[in-house]
């Protein structure tokens, strides 16, 4: 299944990927200490969240997804990460 | 307490978009030092990035594909943007993208761009991506100062000229000021307004409301045009499946399963969905009609779960496979819901606001110092967008504005502390200590958009309009009178106040054009009404009060557009 990973161990709330997602998908808790994952239907799977962490604490992890197995060379490969 | 950090810069560029991007390349060929502030990260989330339609141009032979047919010359295509805009756009603004436009669309590839491949669906979707990576790429490595999270609250004008830009700095955590001699605004459209768009969340119309408080006047902000197919689908994203449309004829059915447009397009034969290149010229306004037609059924009680449905479910099975985007939309975002097998619902929703700030061909505002390019502009499309010049648009008058721009800016500007005080003052004074409302303002921006979607959408009629005005006022007087706690809050109040402030501009001038245009639709005036309303509106802030001026439009070109092969009269 479609699903956002984070580690928030190494999370440092700097928000990026929250600044990068172009539907209301990530964003902080009320009092800004936890990233949360708000609403996943919206999610368009352009990984703009993992590129932009600075921290690599966040995988869009779809390719577990069977519709979506053929089509992992397809959506942008984030530098650096196994696909 | 809040820290004010004062930079110096020749050329401040609000938004990294295309037209953003490209106006920070063409000035820094100039030599001069130019700094590109965004809200959020840069380049990377805005709607040319986001943009799923390609670029027209008059380039026949160059860049025709089985896709996309090419204008044969820019002579038509500026005949084609006057009428599909039905007049309202300015002939000045329409000839320089026509006829400026296949040099820009080929100087891309000196920028980095493939242009066949961005733009035609082989490696990328959406297709505007193929375009914003190269473009940050060339501005970076020309030397542009990049600055994101820069939220700009203000422009700095001072003896009536602009001499820079005052904001906060999220991911810095302090208030920053720009001492500039020249300020571009790029900060895109405001489709967000509505409760039903297809664009990214940060469209909320920044820029018209920081050209308002600079003085500067906004032309044609009726017009807001709505893309048809837009998923309604609950569970999936709003996108738009305009590429299945086109290419495999689905079929638009309500709850009954009639193929209803039928109905409202006589010439349509059942069976077949028009498209532009179906029909050509004879029906301009195409995309407009099949959003109201679609939105009808819904009131009329002939919806299905509020929307109507799309049926691929006749496209054979191998046509799927035949284009990129076709596959990644199928597969991807459709997180496995089978269109051969049930059809999907849809409804219309926002996808540009087509007026804006208004400029002269030299993206020059009414106040000096202060340029505009992209969507943030309004009189190049008029009142209906040709498909293709969505993209055109920012290319052609980013450069333009990053040139003006960059020979504005030869003044020594100088900022007064106590702008930059005041600024800041205007920050700090809503930041307060104690519980957030990030609940509240949430609901107020859903209010906003619920708000403009229902009474000053689609089908717009007098009294809807007239009894949303006041609900818009109310609301954005409550989020000014919310407390923040931290910056990142702050920057979600600001776009809510923006939503409710440029939702009241959209819905004044709807009021008043008392007639059928385009994109713009009144139930109770559904005829175009050429003797009384050739006009352009213009508003500017007037203390709190929006003061709307209308100019009336005298067409050079009346003769070329006469000779138009589907001989629409003008008069």
């Amino acid at each position: 299944m479609l699903e956002i990973q984070i580690d928030h161990a190494r999370c440092n709330l700097c928000g990026h990927c929250i600044d990068s997602c172009p539907a209301p998908c990530l964003g902080f808790d009320e009092a800004e200490t936890k990233l949360e994952v708000f609403d996943l239907d919206l999610c368009l799977i352009c990984r703009n969240c993992e590129i932009h962490c600075p921290k690599d604490c966040l995988v869009v992890d779809f390719v577990e997804w069977e519709a979506t197995r053929e089509f992992r060379g397809m959506v942008r490969r984030v530098p650096g990460r196994r696909q | 307490m809040l820290n004010t950090r004062l930079e110096d810069t020749d050329v401040l560029i609000i938004g990294s978009g295309g037209a953003g991007l490209r106006a920070a390349i063409e000035a820094r060929r100039y030599g001069v030092k130019v700094t590109v502030v965004d809200k959020v990260v840069l380049g990377m989330n805005n709607s040319t990035r986001y943009s799923g339609g390609g670029i027209k141009a008059a380039l026949p032979g160059i860049l025709s594909t089985a896709y996309t047919t090419q204008y044969e010359c820019p002579r038509e295509h500026f005949r084609q943007a006057m009428i599909h805009g039905e007049y309202l756009n300015d002939e000045a603004l329409v000839e320089i993208m026509t006829f400026e436009g296949p040099a820009r669309v080929l100087e891309l590839k000196s920028l980095g761009v493939d242009t066949f491949d961005a733009m035609y669906l082989k490696v990328h979707y959406p297709h505007g991506s193929g375009l914003m990576g190269p473009l940050v790429n060339t501005a970076r490595k020309m030397g542009c100062t990049l600055r994101p999270g820069m939220v700009i609250t203000r422009i700095l004008v001072e003896g009536g000229r602009v001499v820079g830009a005052a904001g906060v700095d999220i991911y810095r955590g302090r208030c920053a000021a720009f001492r500039s001699g020249a300020v571009v605004i790029a900060t895109g459209g405001a489709a967000e307004t509505f409760l039903r768009n297809d664009t990214t969340v940060n469209t909320t119309g920044d820029g018209y409301t920081l050209a308002l408080d600079a003085g500067a006047s906004l032309r044609d902000m009726e017009i807001v045009q709505f893309e048809p197919y837009v998923q309604a689908e609950p569970g999936l994203p709003m996108l738009d499946r305009h590429e299945a449309e086109a290419e495999f004829h689905g079929v638009l059915r309500n709850a009954l399963g009639e193929d209803f447009l039928v109905k409202y397009l006589p010439a349509v034969k059942a069976g077949q969905v028009p498209f532009e290149e179906q029909f050509g010229m004879a029906l301009t306004d195409i995309r407009e009609r099949v959003a109201r037609a679609m939105v009808t059924e819904v009131a009329a009680g002939r919806g299905d779960q509020g929307a109507v449905l799309f049926d691929l479910r006749h496209v054979p099975a191998g046509k799927w496979e035949s284009d990129f985007a076709s596959q990644y939309a199928r597969k991807v975002l459709l997180r496995g819901f089978d269109v051969q097998k049930r059809p999907v619902h849809v409804l219309p929703g926002a996808i540009c606001t087509l007026g804006g700030i208004a400029i002269d061909g030299d993206c020059r505002t009414d106040v000096p110092g202060l340029f505009a390019a992209g969507e943030a502009t309004g009189g190049v499309h008029g009142a209906a967008r040709l498909g293709g010049d969505g993209l055109l648009d920012p290319i052609v008058f980013g450069a333009r504005a990053g040139r003006s721009a960059a020979l504005a800016s030869n003044v020594a500007p100088s900022v007064s502390k106590e702008l930059v005080e005041e600024a800041r003052a205007e920050v700090a004074s809503v930041l307060a200590e104690g519980p957030a409302n990030l609940e509240i303002l949430g609901k107020l921006r859903d209010q906003v958009k619920r708000t403009m979607w229902e009474q000053v959408g689609i089908l717009r009629t007098g009294e809807a309009i007239a009894a949303a005005i006041p609900v818009l006022d109310e609301l954005a007087e409550r989020v000014r009178a919310t407390k923040v706690r931290s910056l990142r809050q702050f920057k979600s109040r600001l776009e809510t106040l923006n939503l409710a402030r440029v939702g009241r501009v959209i819905a004044g001038a709807a009021q008043r054009r008392m007639e059928s245009r385009g994109a713009h639709f009144r139930t109770d005036f559904p005829q175009r009404d050429d003797e009384r309303w050739m006009v352009n509106q213009f508003v500017r802030q007037d203390g709190r009060k929006l003061a709307y001026t209308e100019s009336p439009i005298r067409l050079r070109t009346t003769e070329l557009l006469k000779q138009s092969k589907f001989g629409i009269e003008v008069k």
